[in-house]
């Protein structure tokens, strides 16, 4: 991989007060902590009545937020806010695709699922990932975007993405938008469904890299069609890349190109089917994830009703379970593909948000879990306010 | 043109709004002109109606923005019952 002038080193250990950004069916959340991290509030609400599915502050810049969300009516779009949420102003021109290339079905944005900040070397670049799966960039800190065309124009997209039937219940979408942070050229998204796919070249060509992957939802064998729920890629090796796929929980080393499914080390009677994986910022082998019921009918609720998390400090070779604090009966809820988060604390701080409304954290790397915050609508994403892995 | 209150941050409460046109479609790009983006949230980049989203003119319902409209028309951009 070509170096750029970025030296990268991963960011250094945070302290102090965190700042959770919650984006939810309803509207747009903070919440902060004290500096202990003891104590938390709601502190903002924003855009009640909007969904928001992601909520982001750009850690190159301080109270640089962007917001991405629509109405159960009106169309969707981006707003920004230069001072930390106190104004926000709409993009002039939000994520839309271009006229369909022949052969291609024109696609319309139903809403911007998934935002990235661009790399350092690149002040002002964000992406976004859309439902259907589309990419985009800005390049003006989120006023205008573009669609990237080597991948929403690129001939093969339809037969990637698998059509209508191959989507979420909440639509198909392109997520997982990863950003390498010693080569802005270099690029990694993935699909839902579609697969995971790697550009060397700022998005001008894709290539899958879904090897090692399982695809129990299709009689084939194929490069592309995978369901990728998210994807992370560790801040000390960016070459290490995990994966919560609807078929397991996965790792890869780069230099390999295979994904290794490492979550058939996790107990049987648990599986490995979730939403969300996030890595430790100082250690490439820990990784967390969160169950879900990916049996029978596919409930999609903690199993047997009993949260917990499950972390990995071995590259997935074992898995501890961590539930402390955690309901430990009769509790059905489920945590969606961006609700979870780190702070780069030490001890690390993990938060997670879940389909009942409620936001719950660790300040000890995962061994106990408090309430944060309840009685919120369903919650679409948590992410730490000036941390974006 | 009459705009429902979901729309209030772009007309800043004022829901009727005057706009010379000759079709529906001039209409709407008209009312964009005077507030850049309301447009987007009604109709998607292939210029068709948001899926909960209705439009009247003069009492008809109308989804094709090339209907020709007259000088006096009545527009009312309503939300559908649904998608809550």
């Amino acid at each position: 991989m070509a170096q750029s002038k970025y030296k990268h080193r991963p960011a250094p250990t945070r302290k102090g007060t965190v700042q959770l950004l919650v984006g939810s069916r309803k509207g747009a959340f903070r919440i902060k902590s004290d500096a202990a991290r003891k104590t938390w509030k709601v502190a903002s609400t924003w855009f009640l009545g909007n969904v928001v599915h992601h909520i982001v502050e750009d850690p190159r810049r301080k109270n640089y937020l962007l917001c991405a969300a629509r109405t159960g009516h009106l169309g969707p779009t981006i707003f920004r806010s230069e001072d930390g949420g106190k104004n926000w102003k709409e993009a002039s021109k939000p994520p839309a695709f271009a006229p369909a290339s022949e052969g291609l079905l024109q696609r319309t944005v139903n809403h911007t699922f998934w935002l990235t900040p661009g790399h350092p070397d690149e002040m002002g670049c964000w992406y976004a990932g859309t439902s259907p799966q589309g990419l985009f960039r800005s390049r003006d800190g989120g006023r205008t975007w573009k669609p990237v065309k080597g991948l929403n124009s690129h001939p093969d997209l339809d037969l990637w993405t698998g059509g209508e039937k191959d989507g979420t219940p909440d639509g198909p979408k392109l997520h997982s938008i990863l950003v390498d942070p010693r080569d802005a050229r270099h690029l990694y998204v993935g699909m839902s469904g579609g697969g995971v796919f790697e550009s060397l070249d700022t998005g001008r060509s894709w290539k899958p890299l879904n090897q090692g992957c399982s695809m129990d939802f299709s009689p084939g064998d194929l490069d592309y069609g995978h369901d990728p729920h998210c994807m992370c890629m560790a801040p000390t090796d960016p070459d290490r890349l995990w994966q919560q796929n609807h078929c397991g929980v996965y790792a890869m080393d780069r230099e390999e190109g295979k994904w290794d499914r490492v979550g058939d080390n996790m107990p049987k009677k648990i599986g490995d089917i979730g939403f969300g994986v996030i890595v430790h910022p100082k250690d490439a082998d820990c990784a967390f994830v969160f169950p879900m019921d990916g049996s029978g009918v596919w409930p999609r609720t903690s199993p047997n009703g009993e949260p917990a998390v499950y972390r990995t400090t071995d590259r997935g070779a074992s898995w501890k379970r961590l539930d402390k604090g955690f309901p430990k009966q009769d509790a059905y809820w489920s945590v969606k593909r961006q609700c979870m988060a780190h702070d780069g604390h030490d001890p690390l701080g993990v938060y997670l948000g879940n389909t009942g409304g409620e936001v719950w954290g660790s300040v000890n790397g995962g061994r106990s879990w408090r309430n944060v915050a309840s009685h919120l609508p369903h919650i679409y994403s948590v992410e730490v306010s000036g941390v974006h892995p | 043109m009459h705009l429902p209150a979901a729309l209030d941050d772009y007309t800043g409460g004022q829901r009727r709004q005057d706009v010379s046109a000759v079709t529906l479609g001039d209409g709407m790009r008209a009312l964009n002109r005077r507030m850049p983006g309301i447009a987007f949230r009604i109709l998607d980049e292939t210029d068709s109606l948001r899926e909960h989203i209705r439009i009247w003119v003069d009492g008809q319902e109308q989804a094709d923005l090339s209907v020709k409209v007259s000088p006096e028309a009545e527009v009312h951009v309503m939300l559908a019952l649904s998608g809550g």
